[in-house]
């Protein structure tokens, strides 16, 4: 019987961990169908990028996952345009980053380029 | 169901219209002045810059809602760039273009739809809206200063 409740304790601590601590899995499109939905919110999206700026590291690119597009503000270089890149991060509203001004944005905080 | 989508743009395409009059008067109201009135002072701010502030509103907020980049034309609308007619009439067939873009996207559902902007989050209509409210004040601005350089001519011909 204790075996079974600490089985079932365990695997509420085990989904409440990956719940709160991944970000959702989402396409460009919902994101910017409802912005204050997801403002604040860590998201993750795979896509290709389409244009980017920087200068000195920072700057952002814009990602197209094939529903729709986003920019995504980063402090860490930004990869060329072509590559196909997951980014994770938090979604802003009206930011002023590296020169430019954003209505909707990801703040980058982890990212993976295929093939690397 | 063609109907369907034609009733479905009958918002938009009166905004639209609002806003491609509005582009239209500025570019007779710039055609309209002498080259050396375009930014003669006083007024502390001339008719160009009015019109350039009309006109970057416009592009401000058609580029924002497209690109989702909402950049201040601060920097390429100065008067030092956009020093003749010929230019201003370039950037307001630019302004045009862009708001061709916004508008060929829109539908009247999408209207009620929240939009980010540098401000915060607004429904799209109300973006419209106060884009419009705001560039025809620079407009009515500029117009105003025309009949200025109008007024003082009539006065130079009586006197």
């Amino acid at each position: 019987m204790s075996i079974k409740r600490s089985s079932a304790v365990f695997a509420i601590l085990v989904c409440t961990f990956f719940l709160t601590a991944c970000p959702s899995q989402t396409n460009v499109a919902k994101i910017n169908a409802d912005p204050a939905r997801y403002r604040g919110k860590e998201v993750a999206i795979a896509g290709r990028v389409t244009d980017s700026y920087g200068f000195m590291g920072a700057g952002g690119y814009e990602i197209d996952d094939g529903s729709g597009k986003i920019w995504i503000a980063t402090t860490r270089g930004v990869p060329s345009r072509g590559a196909f890149v997951g980014a994770k991060g938090y979604v802003r509203s009206g930011l002023t980053f590296s020169g430019r001004t954003f209505g909707t944005v990801v703040e980058e905080t982890e990212r993976h380029v295929k093939g690397k | 169901m063609e109907n369907k989508t034609a009733e479905k743009r009958e918002i938009v395409k009166e905004l639209d219209l609002a806003f491609a009059r509005l582009i239209d008067r500025l570019k007779v109201l710039v055609k309209s002045v002498s080259p050396d009135q375009l930014y003669r002072r006083p007024p502390s701010v001339t008719f160009g810059e009015n019109i350039l502030r009309s006109a970057a509103i416009l592009e401000q907020t058609f580029g924002g809602l497209t690109t989702n980049l909402w950049d201040d034309p601060f920097e390429w609308t100065l008067p030092e760039t956009l020093s003749s007619q010929d230019r201003i009439i370039e950037y307001l067939a630019e302004v045009d273009a862009t708001r061709e873009r916004a508008f060929c996207c829109f539908s009247d559902d999408a209207l009620t739809k929240y939009v980010s902007s540098p401000a915060g989050e607004f429904v799209l209509l109300s973006v419209l809206l106060d884009a419009l409210v705001r560039s025809s004040d620079y407009h009515g601005r500029a117009a105003a200063t025309v009949k200025i350089y109008s007024d003082e001519s009539m006065v130079r011909f009586i006197i």
